[in-house]
Formats: structure tokens, C-alpha cells, sequence
């Protein structure tokens, strides 16, 4: 267990591990992320990344085949690309198509190629397609009515991976699912879940390789909503099931599934994580708690 | 600023509680607009969606003010409340206005308390049916909705006008604030029914009110006035002063809204024509919204939307805008030189901005817990708490049925033995698709290749194939044995009786004359246009080849369409049954496959043949096909297609197991199971030495998936080094593989002190390596040091000047000592494979490696690093020929599909498993120990940056003497190993015995400088082929001469690389390129041979493979046998070439490989090590005998070396056993 304190000078709101999990990424209000590199017990601050100019929300480290590369997004409705090169970190890039607070972003299945998804207070999301040219191609796009808090991908499809989905949460409450429409070159609403009575904190699509798709959807209504499709571009519709009838003692801020999808992690408010899983009779269980 | 949307009314407004709020705007009393109407009218709108009113009543009075309840259990979209001029308050069913156009029908209630007019409407926040309501003449009334009853909130301090302000207190219910157009705000207490404290501020009046939405004792209040448009806050425990003084406002401030979700956020608006956001907690202004065209009369956040909020201004606009705008300045949106274009654009432009002094976020924005995932079965918790934020990483086991299977795998990879997990599995109950495998492939392991597809094959075939398969056995002394007396006699045929040569024009006397007059080719053309094929046979029989052609090709062409016989005939006589494969009835598949066993063995299409009868038998689809198809292509060695079936069926598997109730287990660990019987199945079936991986990758994309898959589900559960092993399985060029092997080898580098104690602790040394440890290698531990670390004794004693007669002496005491301990040379085996996991590193780890606290041996590093042995080349090629010395297993060997088997390589190693005389001994020690190599090939990461250059440049020569080319070139690579195996060299309990000495020896090694290299400069130069010329001569060789008989190490093994570079590194590497290093490989023959690795692959075994010797010669070098041996070498050499060229071809195989065997016995004698002088001369005579021809008395003496001299026979003695065997029978 490593354990870093006082590594910001405000509230910290992501960690994120890279690809290997040797380095860690946080981001904070004190409006800048920090790379430690973590090494059994021990870590060690490499690099403070300054650039936002506001809150910054969250980090993604991009699969490694496009080298070291972080996203940020920050309150001042940016995304920021970072880049190291050499030992030597430095913003390689800017989306800034937002209007308000960029909330989340994600980065693609690396299969589509270095593709960004950002959501945004606005009410927008964005997808950003970062070139081997060093231009961007994106796409922007009205996910929710106002306040889009969370996006993220679909595992790519097995036969097919122009079949590219997300799924977003936002302030209306809703989750909803987006697909690529190649017709109209950009992302079309596919489904749209209804079931909580607040805002969509968070979602989070299992990379599980499972044959059903499993999403989590954590929501200020204290409630985490798993919703499954045996099919998804098909026929079925989504079901929804709660994780657990009870309502969490406070707000359900994040959802995320371990790498291999069987796992979900809820952070709630009450800054307790608790871990879930599901039992072969497709009740979810607890898994128990991270001890803090 | 970004604009929502824009309503034209001049009107009071509310908002809904629903999460995309509705808003309900009641026309505004006291107010004219342009067109002076004086109707009213009550509209609901969804600003987010529509231009147009979603609803609109007209109504006779005018608002003053309108609320909206949160929905309750009776009005789900709560109660709408509007205050008239009238002084009469209505009450609306919120959602029935919705569907209702009928205002009446919707109507609640209406309460007509008020005397003049009522101002102020507010619904109470906790308990939502209870409605405030205050008016003109300090009228107040609070209301009970749910039944209608009403009173007074007491007795006011002082006597009210205008109450034009009304709040209630957040988290007490029976506490409201008023306030109006007396210069004060009044706080009162419905329990205690009185007014209970007033708020003044000198300069200023208090006109309008809002309570802190968290803390009851906190409100804040502004001024109308424009003298001094003040907002004060307040706190009631110290009511005689504000806290704070916000000053921003130019006039008269009219309306507040204190945000519910972020108590750092209040609204204000006034007669300025403004809004203003501020941070009420620290006085800050943080920004200024547009200006509307007149006075904002009020101002209000969306209640469960705070992003979005509301301004209404007399000038018949109401705003709905959000609350952050983070598009650039218009400035930068309008950039035109041109100032007509300017102006065109700006009036086009939305130029009104917000103003942010101060950006801030509001806190439900601000996630305070975040938890992640990362590689490895980790997860990142961020904690923000009062006393601090914190980042937190743990580890987490999700999965038991992870742990399980792991800890199976594990053992079964460890002793590569899947034997008894095949066993397992065989015996569960449960039958499923695939279940009958787990018997096939115990079969398989215990009979090879072939004993699936016997099985199928019917009974009477079955012996005859089993003589085929024995004939191409080469152990099969009897047959050698009968070879000489096999020739069939046949009585000759001779004919008897007159007849005539009468020329009568028939085709018959045409012939006859043709073949008198010697013109046999005419006649056969005769014969073949005349349909006498069997004439033609006869003639062809003696004629030339091309005769034969042509009959055969006639009398196929002629039959083969409509006689079977003809058709296999065709077959047979061209030696390839590829026709019959792929044309004859697949429902007859039993029988073709007896043909490819008949006909195709120990050819190159004989994998060919079974595959493409596996494929058709696949698409056959008849029952069992599936079963008989993997059988085939076991047979075939076709480890992709079938990984193809066993990955197809990966999804039934999961399904049959998502069936198997059980409480405990999730559908993830359903799935796991399933790639676990998959991936155990490929392991197994690899496991055993036919599985190839074949030369097209990409046909493995499948089984690289799943391979994947489980590989990420161990590491997920932390098991870091059994998916290494398990990937190790796979080649990197399978789509996939390289880069899911570095992420876990990268992961491992950083864990390396976490795992590793924990990864040596579990692997196989544990019993393998601590039994004979105990026994019979402590006794040589003396020796060990000094031959272990090879060089470092030489550096040693050069530093001090000492003479070299030390050290040889030391080496022969070494070699006697470790006389009786020798079969127990395995203990390097074992470190081998407990390095194994860590294999695959990267350049990039090496690098990280260099602050790896390991100063000491540079000079050894360098020399340690070894090049990786492919494993399954090494795996491949010796598994069948190791079962053969062995002589335990009387098991005929195993074809391989690698028709080149025995590589020089595979002799040497397999001698030294079988060699066990005193004096190899030494060498073999110097493996024994294997802490050297760590530390050794430790340092050389450290020393070593990739590019090859760098090794030449830092280390003394020797380094480069002893590490072979190749070894440089893959330094890297094997740096990463080096860096895990390291630490183990120190903390494993079995290395101790040895590390100690050797690690403080290295070091003073290491301490020795460049000098000498300098020493050893006159060092003769050993002819070493293998090892380029780059290579200065082994240091070793100054001595070897001089020692003579004692510590000369195995010529068989090229280079003093061999020396030094120790099995247990080696062994390290083994996954690497399978197939396609043999070439590679054969470079890297004048490397040291793996034995270890064979002893890893095959444990089931000769229990000792001792270590691989130093050798002093290379291979194939002849010039250094001594006078006595001579006739050894003349004799056999002779010999060989004579037979070479009397022996029936389809034995020349096994002449070949005597011939290998015996060039190990040259090398020996070159070498003069291993042999004994008087094994030596006992060999000579048995030569002599060969000489002349006295194959009894050779024989005689062949077996009495055997048995004599048991120790250093090895597979040289079965070379010349066979010789003597086949000389015998070709020259009766």
C-alpha cells in the first residue's frame, strides 16, 4: 500500500494509473497535475504539469503505443494534451471547444487511434481525433440538456471496431448511449436510459469480454444503476438493475470496473470506496471495502 | 455569456424542482410594458427545449410573486403558489396545469387573508406544504397547504409596512427572516410566535433577506437604496455587525438567491440593470453578468440545476443563462481590420460576456472521492478530507477461482509437468464439449504425438503401422541386427521349352523384334499405344527412368479414373499420399490416415498430409469430427489449428460454466474458468515437445487473444510471474504479444522487490534444487567458488601475482571432489527456472536497472550475458533425443517435426547429461553455482546500454571472450532478467550455500581494473569458429594446456563463453523466438548449451543433466587429439565413410545421427576431457577390432566400456554402439 500525502495544495479529484502502473497522475482545484512514479512502497514526484487555469478534474493516460501521453480537463473548459518526451513533460495540444467546465475525459479503445472523448458543463460532448499529421478532427455534439458529468467507451467491437460506442451521463439524470453514424459522420444518440432521480455522476462501461455489456452509472440520487444488454446494436434494450436496494449513505460521485471488467469500485461521498461483484445469479454482492 | 434562452414577459418568475426544470412566470404587477395591457397571465415553460410557453392561463390580477414547492407525495411536480396584487394567494396543482387548460381545474386552493396586497410568497424548504406569505401594512401569514388553515407568526418588535422580503430559515423550519421598507430585517420564531431579533446597519436599509442554505444562524441581506447598495452578511451570534460588506452593486439592490448546492455562491441583482455573482463566504465578487436593459427586479438559481439561472428585468426579458462561460472574449471572436466589417460583426455577434473577476468552481463540481483501477490488480483512492487529501494505492484479489487455478498452473509450469493436471481434469465428472481432451492430451504427454491418432486408427492397421513406425525407430538394436540377414532370397525364374521368333506382323512379334534389336524404348512406345501396359511394366523394369515414368504415367492415366487400386497405387509409387489426403473419402479417414502414417513419416508433408486431413475432416462435420480432427492435427503438429478449435469453443465453455451453480462465483470467474481449461489445454499440449508454433503468427491471433485475456486476469490478481510464464508460451510476433509481455514485464521491473522473494520462494528450486543441495553438492561447494565465477579467480590471482599453479591445482581438486556429486549437477536446473519469469524484459528496464545497488562485478556481467536460447527451438529439438540417453526410457524417440534434430547444440547438452566421469566435473560446477550469473549478468545491465559497442568499450576483454556475440547484441533483454534474478542471489535461502563466496569473489573481480586483459594478452588464441574473431582468446586458455587432462573443459562446447555463461541464465530466456532461431541458433552453438533447459522441459528425465562443461576447443576441431587416441578417431572416421555409402537410405538417418555422437566422442578426445586414459585405450582397441572386421570382439569391448566405465559414456557410446552394429550388418 503506497499512500501520498500533501500532494496538492487543494482537492484532489483523480489518480490514475498508467498503463503499466508504475505512474501515477492527479489532478486538483490547486489547478495542476502531478506524475509520481510509483515503485513497490516507494513513489517519487517527477513532474508538475501547470497549464489549467481552473480546477483540474480528471486525467487520462493514453495507451502507450502513441508514447506518453496524458489528457487533462479542467473547469476552464479545456482539455489539454501533455506529452513526455525524453523525461522532459510538455502540452503538446489544446481542445477547446467547450463552453463551460470540461468534466471528464477518456481516451478511446487505442484501436480507433488516439481519439479523445471530453464532456462538458455545457451540456456538449466531444470526440477529438488527434492525427499522425499533429492536426485533430473533432466532433461536437449536444449529449445532454445541460451538464454532460461523465462519458465513456465501449470496449471495441469484436468483428467490428468501426462499431464505436460511449456513454455519457449528465445533470438531466439521464444515461445515454452514442454510436457512430459514418452517414453523418458523427456520434447519433442510440439509447437513452432513464432511472435516476438526480444527476449522473459518473458511468462507466465494463471492458469486461463477457457476451453481455455491463454499464455502471453512479448518481447524486445515492443509487448505482448497472444497466446490461446481451446485444447491444440489437433488438434488446437495456435493463437496468440497482446495485443494491439500499440507497449509499451519500452521494455516488464514481463508478469504475477493474481492468478486467468483473470488479465495480463506488466512491461515495462519504469518501468510503466500496467494491462490487456480480454472482452468478446476476445479483450484484459486496466485494468488500477499500481500506482507507 | 451563454444564453439559454430569452422570455419576453415582464413577469415574476419560479422554478420547478425537477432535474430539468420548468419555470412558471406569473405578469408582473406595477409594471407597464410597451403595449400598457393590463392582462396577466400564468405561463409554464421549458426553457431548455422551446421558444413557446408550454402552457398559458389568463388570469384577471396581476403577480407580485410565485413559488414552487418540491413535489410531495399529492402533487408529484409539486404546488405552484403566486401572490396577487389583490392580496389573494393561489395555489395550482403544478401537474395539472400541465394537462389542464382549464386554469380552474387545476386550482388548489385560494387564500384571501391579505388586506391589500400580498408581495412575498415562500414555500417552506423543509416542510414543503407549508407556505409563507407576507404583504403591504406588515401583514404576514404562514400557511398550512394540506389544510388550509392559516395564522399570524406572532408579535412584531416594532410596527411593519411593506414586507416585501420573505425567507425562510434552511435548516429550521420555525425560523423566518423579513424585510421591507422599514431601514431593518426582522428574524422570527414560530414556536416562540414572535418576532425575535431585528438586523440594522448604520447608512444603509436592510430591504431584502436570504438565509445561508446551511448554517441557520447565517443570512445575508442587501440594500435597496442607492445610496448604498450594500450586501451585508451576516451571523446571527454576533447580529450587531455584518461579517462582511459586498460592495459591487452601482444602485439599489433587488433581489438575492443564496445557491442551495454551494453556499460560496449568492446571486444578486438590481436597479443597475445587473446580476451579480459573488462568493458570499469570502466577500468576493467572482462575476458580472450582462447588463439587461432595465432593473432586475429578481434573480434565481434553478434549485436542483444551479448551473443554470434566471434574471427578470422590467424591460419584458427574462434571462436564462448558465452560470459559466468559458468561451473567449469577444474580442477574440470579432478580428476585423475592416471597421464597417467590425461593426457588421459585432452587431451580429453575441458581444455581451460575463465578466469573471474570479473563477471559481462550484463545489458540485468538485468530486471530493475518486477511486480507479490500474494495472495489476491495483486501485487509486483519493481522499479529501478535513485534515487533508491523500492518494492511496492498494492491492486487490478479486477472484478465487483466479487464485486457484493459479496456484495449479503454477505448480504444473514449475515442474512443466501437466501430467497429473491433464490426470485431474480428466477425472471430473462433467462432461462438456471438450472434456474427452484432457484424456487425449494425458495420452498424448505419456505417447506422443502420434498415440491419438493409433487410438482411432482400427487394430489390424494399427500393427501394421507400428512396424513402419518401427523400422524409422532408431533404437531398435534387433533390427540392426537382422539387417545383414534380411535380404529375401527368390528362387530365379527360368524358363524352359522352345518356341519361335516368326515375325507375323502381330503386335506381339512387332514387339519381340523391336526388343531383339535392342530398341526397348520402341517397344515400350508399341506396348503403350497397343494397351499392353503389363508388356510395358515388364520392359520398363530394366529400362531408364524416364521408361518407367512414361508406363507409369500410362496406365494411370488410364485407370486411375475408374480403379481405386490404380488410384492409391499412383499414390504409393510416388511415395506421397497428398492425392489420397485430399481426394479419397473422408468417411474412410481412418484408413488415409494410416496411409500418411505409412507412407508420409519422417517426410516434410507428413504434417501437411494430417492437417489437411484434420481440415477435412473438420468440414465434414460428421460426428466426431471434431475429436478425430484434433487428433490429426496433434499428429500434424499443428498447434494452431488446434488452439483454433479449442479457442472457438471458448464461448460454450463459458456458457457451460455460467450454468455451474455455484454461490461463490460471478460470471467473470465463469468466463475465466473457461479460458483457464483453454489455455491449460494449449499449455499441456505445448508441454509436450510436437507442439509447434508454426510459421505464420497470425494464425495464432486467436489463441494470442486468450492468451491475453488470462494473462491480464492473473495479473489482475497479482500474479505477475506466472502470466509472464504463461506469454512466454507465445511468440512475440503473434498480433498482440510483444506489447501485452512488456506491460507486464515493465510492471514486474517496478514490482521487483515486492515479488520477487515471493516468486523465488514459490519455483521449483524449492525441491528440486535444495535436495541435492543438501546431499551431494555441499561437498563441492570449496570448488564451486572458484569455478563459478570463472573468471574472477584468474582476475584474482593475476592481481596478486600469484603463479598460476594454484589454480590448476585448485581445478583438479575440484574435479576430484566433486567425483561422487556429479549425477547431482541439476541444482543449476532449477535456478534456471526460477529466473524463467522474469524473462522478457525491455531496454528501457535495463536502463531503470542501473540504480540497482549492484557495484561490484562489471567485468563478470558483461560475461554472463548469454544469448536467449529460444526455448521452444531448445525444447523442440532435444526433447525427443533427451529420452534417448537416458537409456532409462526405452521409449522409442519422439520424431520431431524438425527433421534437422540433433543440432550439434542438443549432442552437447545431451552428453553432458549423461557424461558423468570425474573431471568433467569441473566444469560443470562452475554451473552449479549459480549465483554468478545474477550478479553477473546484473552488473551487466548496468554496464550495458543496448547498442553492442558499449560492452566492448567498458569491460576488460575477457568479457568479450566470454560473452559471444550474440550475447551482446541481446544484453538488453536479458538485462531485465538479470535485474529480478539479482536480489535473489542474496535473499534465497538455496544459493546461499554458494552465493557468499562467489558474490565476494566477483567483487573483487570486479575491483580488478582493466589489467587484466593485458595478462591474458598472450594467452594463445583458441581457434573458436563460433566465436568471432573479435573475441580475444579465453583467458583460460594459459592454463589449459598445462593442466592437461584435469580441467579441460568438453571440446564439444565452442569458446570459453561456454564457461562462463552459466545454464541458469540461459535457461532464463527461454520463450523468445521459437521457431525461428534455429539459425540463430546455430551461431549461437559455439555458445553453451542449455542442459538446464532440458531438464526444465522434461523433468520426467535422467534426474541429473549435470551442467554444460568448459570446453577448450570448439566443436569439429580435431587437431588437438592426443597420439593415443589417434586410432580412435582414424578408425571411426573410416568407418563412418564406408558405411556412409553402403547403407540402405532409409537408415542414412541414423548413420547421421551415430555420426553426430561420435563427433561428440572426438570432441572429448580433442579436448581430452571426460574420457579416461584407459577408456581411451580400450576404445582404440575396440577400433582395431573394427578394423578388422571383428565386429564380435568390438562389440565385446563396446560393452565393457559401458559397463566400466558407466560415467563417461554418453550418447558417444550409443554412436558407437550403432556403428559397430551397422559396420556389422553391412559389411556381412
Amino acid at each position: 500500500m503506497v499512500t501520498i500525502g500533501n500532494a496538492h495544495d487543494d482537492l484532489i479529484h483523480d489518480a490514475v494509473l498508467d498503463y503499466y502502473g508504475k505512474r501515477l497522475a492527479t489532478c486538483s482545484s490547486d489547478k495542476t497535475i502531478k506524475i509520481f512514479e510509483v515503485d513497490g512502497e516507494n513513489h517519487k514526484l517527477v513532474e508538475t504539469l501547470k497549464g489549467h487555469d481552473g480546477p483540474v478534474w480528471q486525467v487520462a493516460w493514453a495507451h502507450p503505443k502513441f508514447g506518453v501521453i496524458l489528457a487533462s480537463c479542467s473547469y476552464d473548459g479545456k482539455a489539454l494534451i501533455w506529452k513526455e518526451e525524453n523525461g522532459v513533460w510538455s502540452n503538446i495540444a489544446e481542445h477547446g471547444v467547450h463552453q463551460a467546465s470540461v468534466n471528464s475525459v477518456s481516451w478511446a479503445p487505442s484501436e480507433y487511434g488516439a481519439v479523445l472523448l471530453c464532456t462538458s458543463s455545457d451540456g456538449k460532448a466531444s470526440v477529438v481525433e488527434f492525427m499522425e499529421d499533429g492536426s485533430q478532427k473533432t466532433m461536437v455534439f449536444q449529449a445532454h440538456a445541460i451538464g454532460a458529468n461523465a462519458g465513456s467507451w465501449a470496449p471495441p467491437h469484436k468483428d467490428n471496431i468501426k462499431e464505436r460506442r460511449f456513454v455519457t451521463g449528465g445533470c438531466d439524470n439521464l444515461v445515454k448511449i452514442w454510436k457512430f453514424d459514418p452517414q453523418v459522420n458523427n456520434y447519433v444518440e442510440e439509447a437513452v436510459l432513464a432511472g435516476h432521480t438526480d444527476w449522473v455522476r459518473d458511468v462507466a462501461w465494463s471492458s469486461s469480454l463477457l457476451s453481455k455489456s455491463y454499464i455502471a452509472s453512479a448518481s447524486q440520487d445515492r443509487t448505482v444503476l448497472i444497466w446490461t444488454n446481451d446485444t447491444v446494436g440489437g433488438t434488446s434494450p437495456w435493463k437496468k438493475q440497482l446495485l443494491t436496494e439500499e440507497k449509499f449513505p451519500d452521494v455516488c460521485w464514481r463508478a469504475s470496473w477493474s481492468l478486467s471488467g468483473n470488479v465495480l469500485a463506488i466512491s461515495g461521498g462519504d469518501n468510503k470506496v466500496t467494491l462490487w461483484k456480480e454472482n452468478l445469479s446476476g445479483k450484484w454482492e459486496s466485494a468488500g471495502e477499500v481500506d482507507q | 455569456m451563454v444564453k439559454l434562452r430569452e422570455v419576453a414577459e415582464t413577469a415574476t418568475f419560479a422554478w420547478s424542482y425537477d432535474s430539468m426544470p420548468l419555470m412558471a412566470t406569473g405578469t408582473l404587477a406595477g409594471a407597464m410594458d410597451d403595449t400598457f395591457s393590463s392582462e396577466s397571465a400564468l405561463q409554464l415553460w421549458d426553457v431548455f427545449s422551446k421558444d413557446t410557453p408550454l402552457a398559458k392561463f389568463s388570469l384577471d390580477n396581476k403577480f407580485t410573486s410565485l413559488a414552487w414547492s418540491k413535489p410531495s407525495a399529492k402533487y408529484e411536480k409539486g404546488l405552484l403558489a403566486g401572490a396577487f396584487e389583490n392580496g389573494a394567494i393561489q395555489l395550482w396543482n403544478s401537474s395539472s396545469l400541465l394537462d389542464n387548460p382549464d386554469l380552474t381545474a387545476s386550482s388548489v386552493a385560494e387564500y384571501k387573508k391579505h388586506t391589500e396586497s400580498a408581495l412575498q410568497v415562500k414555500f417552506n424548504p423543509l416542510q414543503g406544504h407549508i407556505l409563507g406569505s407576507s404583504g403591504t401594512k406588515g401583514e404576514i401569514f404562514i400557511w398550512d397547504t394540506n389544510k388550509g388553515s392559516s395564522f399570524s407568526p406572532g408579535q412584531a418588535m416594532s410596527p411593519m409596512d411593506k414586507v416585501s422580503s420573505f425567507s425562510w430559515n434552511n435548516s429550521q423550519s420555525h425560523i423566518f427572516a423579513s424585510a421591507g421598507n422599514t431601514s431593518y430585517t426582522s428574524i422570527w420564531e414560530l414556536k416562540a410566535k414572535r418576532e425575535v431579533l431585528q438586523l440594522s446597519y448604520s447608512g444603509s436599509n436592510l430591504s431584502v433577506v436570504e438565509w445561508h442554505p446551511t448554517e441557520s444562524t447565517k443570512l445575508v441581506t442587501a440594500s435597496d437604496s442607492d445610496g448604498a447598495p450594500v450586501i451585508l452578511t451576516w451571523d446571527l451570534r454576533k447580529h450587531t455587525t455584518p461579517e462582511l460588506v459586498l460592495k459591487g452593486h452601482r444602485k439599489g439592490v433587488l433581489s438575492l438567491d443564496w445557491c442551495k448546492q454551494d453556499p460560496s455562491l449568492l446571486l444578486s441583482s438590481g436597479k443597475d440593470d445587473s446580476t451579480i455573482l459573488w462568493n458570499p463566504l469570502t466577500g468576493q465578487k467572482l462575476c458580472e453578468y450582462p447588463s439587461l436593459p432595465n432593473w432586475v427586479h429578481e434573480t434565481k438559481f434553478a434549485p436542483k440545476l444551479p448551473e443554470v439561472f434566471a434574471s427578470a428585468s422590467f424591460d419584458k426579458k427574462i434571462l436564462v443563462q448558465s452560470l459559466q462561460d468559458t468561451s473567449p472574449p469577444v474580442s477574440a471572436k470579432v478580428n476585423s481590420a475592416n471597421e464597417d466589417d467590425f461593426w457588421n460583426q459585432l452587431s451580429s455577434t453575441d458581444t455581451q460576456q460575463p465578466v469573471f473577476e474570479v473563477k471559481q468552481a462550484p463545489t458540485w463540481l468538485q468530486r471530493p472521492v475518486s477511486a480507479t483501477f490500474g494495472f495489476g490488480g491495483k486501485i487509486v483512492v483519493t481522499i479529501n478530507e478535513q485534515k487533508g487529501s491523500y492518494i492511496k494505492i492498494s492491492e486487490f484479489k478479486a477472484s478465487k477461482a483466479v487464485e486457484e487455478a493459479a496456484r495449479k498452473l503454477d505448480s504444473a509450469i514449475q515442474s512443466s509437468n501437466f501430467k497429473q493436471l491433464c490426470e485431474a481434469r480428466a477425472e471430473a465428472t462433467e462432461k462438456y464439449t471438450g472434456s474427452n481432451d484432457w484424456t487425449a492430451l494425458r495420452d498424448l504427454i505419456d505417447n506422443g504425438k502420434l498415440s491419438l491418432i493409433k487410438k482411432l486408427i482400427p487394430e489390424e492397421k494399427n500393427d501394421e503401422d507400428k512396424q513402419v513406425v518401427d523400422e524409422t525407430s532408431v533404437d531398435d538394436e534387433d533390427f540392426f541386427a537382422s539387417l545383414g540377414k534380411e535380404k529375401d532370397i527368390v528362387a530365379d525364374f527360368v524358363p524352359s521349352g522352345e518356341f519361335t521368333l516368326a515375325n507375323d506382323g502381330s503386335f506381339e512379334s512387332q514387339t519381340a523384334e523391336k526388343l531383339l534389336a535392342g530398341k526397348n524404348e520402341e517397344a515400350l512406345e508399341q506396348c503403350i499405344k497397343d494397351d499392353h501396359i503389363l508388356e510395358a511394366l515388364v520392359i520398363a523394369l530394366n529400362g531408364s527412368e524416364s521408361m518407367k515414368k512414361k508406363v507409369k504415367n500410362a496406365y494411370f492415366s488410364k485407370y486411375s479414373s475408374k480403379s481405386t487400386l490404380a488410384r492409391v497405387l499412383y499414390s504409393v509409387s510416388n511415395g506421397n499420399v497428398g492425392d489420397i489426403v485430399q481426394n479419397a473419402d473422408i468417411g474412410s479417414w481412418k484408413v488415409i490416415a494410416s496411409s500418411v502414417l505409412a507412407h508420409s513419416q519422417g517426410k516434410p508433408e507428413f504434417n501437411e498430409n494430417f492437417v489437411k486431413l484434420g481440415d477435412r475432416l473438420l468440414e465434414s462435420k460428421s460426428s466426431d469430427a471434431r475429436d478425430n480432427a484434433i487428433a490429426c492435427y496433434i499428429a500434424g503438429d499443428a498447434l494452431d489449428k488446434v488452439s483454433a478449435i479449442w479457442v472457438s469453443e471458448l464461448e460454450n465453455l463459458e456458457s457451460f460454466f455460467l450454468k455451474q451453480e455455484d454461490e461463490s462465483s460471478t460470471p467473470a470467474d465463469a468466463r475465466f474458468k473457461a479460458l483457464e481449461e483453454t489455455i491449460e489445454k494449449v499449455l499441456a499440449y505445448q508441454s509436450t515437445n510436437s507442439a509447434t508454433i508454426g510459421s505464420s503468427p497470425e494464425s495464432l491471433q486467436g489463441l494470442g487473444h486468450a492468451y491475453r485475456e488470462y494473462a491480464e486476469a492473473l495479473v489482475n490478481n497479482g500474479h505477475f510471474d506466472l502470466a509472464n510464464k504463461i506469454l512466454e508460451k507465445i511468440p512475440d510476433t503473434v498480433p498482440g504479444m510483444r506489447l501485452e509481455k512488456e506491460r507486464i514485464s515493465k510492471s514486474l521491473s517496478k514490482k521487483q522487490n515486492a515479488v520477487k522473494p515471493k516468486a523465488y520462494g514459490g519455483i521449483s528450486q524449492a525441491s528440486s534444487y535444495a535436495a541435492p543441495q543438501a546431499q551431494g553438492y555441499t561437498p563441492v561447494t570449496p570448488a564451486a567458488p572458484a569455478n563459478g565465477t570463472g573468471v574472477s579467480p584468474h582476475s584474482k590471482s593475476n592481481n596478486q601475482a600469484a603463479p598460476f599453479n594454484p589454480y590448476s591445482a585448485a581445478a583438479s581438486r575440484a574435479g576430484s571432489v566433486a567425483t561422487p556429486v556429479s549425477s547431482k549437477a541439476p541444482a543449476a536446473v532449477p535456478t534456471g527456472l526460477a529466473a524463467n519469469p522474469y524473462a522478457p524484459r525491455t531496454a528501457l528496464d535495463s536502463l531503470k536497472l542501473q540504480k540497482s545497488p549492484q557495484p561490484g562485478h562489471p567485468s563478470l556481467a558483461s560475461s554472463m550475458t548469454p544469448p536467449p536460447p529460444p526455448k521452444t527451438a531448445i525444447k523442440k529439438d532435444v526433447g525427443g533425443w533427451n529420452d534417448l540417453p537416458s537409456t532409462l526410457s526405452s521409449q522409442p524417440p519422439k520424431k520431431t517435426s524438425v527433421p534437422s534434430v540433433p543440432s550439434a547444440y542438443n549432442f552437447h547438452a545431451i552428453q553432458e547429461q549423461n557424461n558423468t566421469p570425474p573431471i568433467s566435473r569441473t566444469p560443470s560446477q562452475q554451473f552449479g553455482v549459480p549465483p554468478p550469473p545474477r550478479t553477473l549478468s546484473n552488473t551487466s545491465v548496468s554496464k550495458t546500454t543496448p547498442p553492442p559497442p558499449a560492452n566492448s568499450v567498458h569491460q576488460p576483454p575477457r568479457s568479450n571472450k566470454y560473452g559471444p556475440p550474440s550475447s551482446v547484441v541481446q544484453s538488453p533483454q536479458l538485462a531485465g532478467k538479470a535485474e529480478l534474478s539479482t536480489p535473489s542471489s542474496g535473499r534465497n535461502t538455496p544459493f546461499n550455500p554458494y552465493a557468499p563466496k562467489v558474490n565476494s569473489q566477483s567483487i573483487e573481480s570486479a575491483k580488478i581494473p582493466q589489467a587484466s586483459p593485458k595478462i591474458y594478452a598472450g594467452a594463445p588464441p583458441v581457434a573458436s569458429p563460433g566465436v568471432s574473431a573479435a573475441m580475444p582468446p579465453p583467458p583460460r586458455n594459459p592454463y589449459a594446456p598445462k593442466q592437461g587432462d584435469i580441467a579441460s573443459p568438453a571440446p564439444g562446447i565452442p569458446s570459453a563463453a561456454s564457461n562462463i555463461i552459466p545454464p541458469p541464465v540461459t535457461n532464463i530466456i527461454p520463450p523468445a523466438a521459437p521457431q525461428t532461431v534455429p539459425s540463430a541458433y546455430n551461431h549461437a552453438e559455439s555458445v553453451p548449451p542449455p542442459p538446464p533447459s532440458f531438464k526444465a522441459q522434461s523433468p520426467a528425465a535422467s534426474p541429473a543433466p549435470p551442467a554444460p562443461p568448459a570446453p577448450k576447443y570448439p566443436p569439429g576441431d580435431r587437431s588437438h587429439i592426443p597420439e593415443s587416441a589417434q586410432p580412435i578417431y582414424q578408425v571411426l572416421t573410416s568407418e563412418l565413410e564406408k558405411l556412409k555409402t553402403k547403407i540402405p537410405e532409409k537408415f542414412s538417418k541414423h548413420l547421421a545421427d551415430s555420426e553426430k555422437r561420435i563427433n561428440i566422442l572426438f570432441d572429448h578426445l580433442n579436448n581430452e576431457d571426460l574420457l579416461s586414459e584407459q577408456t581411451i585405450q580400450e576404445l582404440v582397441s575396440l577400433c582395431e577390432a573394427m578394423a578388422k572386421s571383428d565386429y564380435a570382439t568390438a562389440a565385446a569391448l563396446q560393452n565393457q566400456i559401458a559397463l566400466e566405465h558407466v560415467g563417461e559414456c554418453g550418447d558417444w557410446m550409443v554412436g558407437v554402439r550403432r556403428l559397430v552394429t551397422m559396420a556389422e550388418a553391412v559389411n556381412q
